[in-house]
């Protein structure tokens, strides 16, 4: 495959007999090795022909298989109705491996050996393409179940005699919930007829769209498109735009690029760019909430629709451009604390341990085996981790929209002086009242200089702050000053919630901007003396004011006491 | 690392509904953090609860620059979720940033969100390559 090939694991298991996945913890480390699979662009002229057939074999295949099969269309449909994450860190990896399975489904059922996904460029083409209006293509063909009572009666036996409300036994023999019926009770779904109110009756809006209305964008009308719009207003067309495509690509870390943290896969707690502006929009205009036809696309029974595994194959390679984009920068490609070499040690507080843990439980093979045995153990495939990386799936994308953020050359290692931490000297200690607490630290010239270079160690100040007890909490602001008397804004200190603190609390805040900034006016050619200020930032008792860097505050009426300020490098 | 300077709307912005033609919306005024280093962006983190099934929230710079359609996906959300949106690189100009919202109704009108549906906004200096 091309220079651009996706990201290979390095400690790759792959099981005799089967795709199966490495049950260990997966590098992504960037490879030149060719993958076994290719992901083309639907649309590419390159594209083999077989790849279209060998799709619309398998949805055949799935579309009649009985209600009983796990890889049964609908039944497949329902793994995502019931488990899919959105709004949460948890997005990325468990639609890698949804789509992932998917594809083992197919190549099985097709009998295409070679089969893998296309993706769906909508940057470069934002309308759905031709092709997909062909027979099983489109989710209003005929072969497709016509109407949601027609839906129920086919598979209500089947459902409620799934494994999705299995009970188990604890070691004591105690009966206990499977892990599925774990996950149906997080969403609330308590019994089948939970699940059938949700599809069908839910006053929020039905998840089944009948035949005539599974797809709300037509062959005539494929555009994403908002009706009477003018075109800069066109949301859709504004959230597939290179632009934005370019935005979501751009940060630094894992939780802004893949949505925050929650407190599992079925809560959400908010979107990145990458999942609220194409994902999300993608998903409602081609499911017909713009238009009022109504579609699949529009809600969590949108695998129905065969366009969705192309709009998350799409999803899915940007996820694989920005790994590429950040390893070839030297910055981090999951959440924090993840083994970056094989035997690195991964703490379980850590972001990434958390994050890894995470247990998909819906998922089947290829042949629609379950990845828990029958006293609800996982055996393997069945967590987060396991998906933060292509892996044993094997495959690669065709170049599309966006690769041009990974840079052709990586990034060569970053030389940097090591600083041990500098500790301020204090002057003054109390904030508020007028008060303002200041320590002065100096800093070598060369730490100053790279703190405007990209990829290099940034400088962060540790501040401990007392807080009087039964005190509420005031935002506190952090400025640095220079020789010259120039204040720069660094960061706010604003606690969460109403904790007692027993004991001084520290907090760090990055000074790498405020210093490039101001060496940037300053133009320092020997170490400076820096001082740190800590003023309040408003206060919610109190009236004294007080004019400082600029800016007018008042003063809380009690006083918060720095103990100490260092500096760090990070 | 990840630098947030959080700026609440609360106590420093405004919120004004107005009516230009027959489009109404709300106007927000943010405060506009300062300064940023070179691979920060000014970023809009929206925090918005459960909207109609249909409806999105469309957000605007004061001069009706599309900054992006807010369109929750799936079921309607119990609870409140932030939704980021990168801004025009122009779109802040002095130290504050004015936009406009509006909702955007499955029949195609406008109307002014109410405070269920736009709990908050905030701008964050978002750490990208971009």
């Amino acid at each position: 495959m091309s220079a651009n090939a996706s990201q290979r694991i390095s400690r790759r298991e792959v099981l005799a007999g089967g795709a199966a996945l490495a049950a260990t913890t997966l590098l992504p480390t960037p490879s030149s090795a060719a993958a076994k699979y290719r992901r083309w662009n639907i649309s590419d002229p390159n594209c083999p022909a077989r790849v279209i057939d060998s799709y619309k074999k398998a949805i055949k295949a799935m579309l009649s298989l009985p209600p009983t099969d796990a890889r049964n269309w609908y039944r497949y449909t329902l793994i995502h109705t019931i488990d899919c994450p959105h709004g949460n860190w948890w997005f990325l990896p468990w639609h890698r491996g949804y789509i992932g399975w998917f594809e083992q489904i197919c190549r099985d059922l097709s009998g295409d050996p070679e089969f893998a996904l296309p993706y769906w460029d909508w940057t470069a083409e934002p309308r759905i393409p031709k092709v997909m209006f062909e027979d099983v293509l489109d989710p209003n063909n005929n072969a497709f179940i016509a109407s949601a009572a027609e839906f129920k009666k086919q598979f209500q036996d089947a459902v409620a005699k799934s494994n999705y409300w299995s009970m188990t036994k604890d070691d004591d023999g105690n009966p206990t919930p499977s892990p599925q019926y774990i996950q149906m009770l997080t969403r609330s779904i308590r019994f089948p007829e939970d699940l059938w109110f949700d599809i069908i009756d839910s006053p929020a809006g039905a998840l089944f769209f009948d035949r005539g209305h599974a797809r709300g964008l037509t062959a005539t009308q494929p555009d994403l498109m908002i009706p009477n719009k003018p075109p800069e207003k066109q949301g859709v067309l504004k959230a597939v735009s290179l632009s934005t495509i370019l935005d979501a690509l751009g940060p630094r870390d894992f939780l802004s690029f893949g949505s925050p943290k929650a407190l599992n896969h079925s809560s959400a707690s908010g979107f990145a760019i990458l999942e609220n502006q194409p994902h999300n929009l993608v998903h409602n205009c081609v499911g017909g909430a713009y238009n009022g036809v109504g579609g699949f696309m529009q809600a969590f029974m949108s695998p129905t629709d065969p366009i969705f595994f192309l709009h998350h194959a799409n999803m899915d390679r940007l996820w694989d451009v920005w790994t590429r984009k950040q390893a070839a920068k030297g910055l981090p490609i999951l959440p924090d604390g993840y083994p970056k070499a094989a035997g690195d040690a991964v703490p379980d507080t850590s972001d990434y341990a958390r994050w890894a843990k995470e247990q998909f439980v819906f998922f089947v093979d290829q042949k629609g085996n379950p990845f828990f045995d029958q006293k609800g153990n996982p055996t393997n495939q069945a967590t987060a981790g396991e998906y933060a990386a292509i892996g044993a799936f094997d495959y690669d994308y065709s170049p599309g929209s966006g690769e041009e953020v990974v840079p052709v050359t990586p990034a060569t290692a970053v030389a940097a002086i090591e600083v041990q931490p500098l500790r301020a000297s204090l002057s003054t200690r109390q904030v508020g009242n007028a008060r303002v607490a200041e320590g002065s630290v100096s800093v070598p010239l060369q730490v100053i200089q790279q703190q405007a270079a990209p990829q290099k160690p940034t400088l962060a100040a540790t501040i401990t702050v007392d807080m009087p007890a039964t005190h509420g909490h005031d935002d506190l602001d952090v400025f640095i000053k220079g020789p010259d008397g120039n204040s720069i804004f660094v960061a706010t200190i604003s606690m969460f919630g109403h904790h007692i603190m027993q004991q001084p609390v520290t907090v760090q805040v990055p000074l790498s901007a405020a210093i490039a900034d101001l060496q940037r006016t300053a133009k320092f050619t020997s170490s400076p003396t820096l001082n740190i200020l800590v003023v309040p930032s408003e206060a919610r008792v109190g009236t004294t004011t007080m004019n400082h860097a600029g800016m007018t505050v008042v003063a809380p009426a009690r006083a918060n006491e720095i103990t100490a300020i260092s500096l760090h490098q990070l | 690392m990840v630098r947030r300077l959080l700026y609440y709307l609360a106590g420093s912005s405004l919120f004004i509904s107005a009516a230009y033609g027959a489009d109404p919306f709300t106007l927000l005024t943010l405060t506009v953090p300062l300064p940023m280093d070179t691979h920060e962006a000014l970023w809009l983190d929206a925090t918005v609860g459960a909207l109609p099934r249909g409806s999105s929230l469309n957000i605007e710079t004061e001069d009706g620059q599309l900054i992006g359609t807010i369109s929750p996906f799936g079921v309607t959300a119990l609870t409140p979720q932030t939704y980021k949106l990168a801004l025009p690189k122009d779109a802040a100009k002095g130290s504050a940033l004015r936009i406009r919202v509006q909702v955007q109704q499955p029949d195609g009108t406008m109307r002014v969100p109410n405070s269920q549906e736009l709990l908050g906004a905030k701008l964050d200096r978002e750490n990208t390559d971009n």
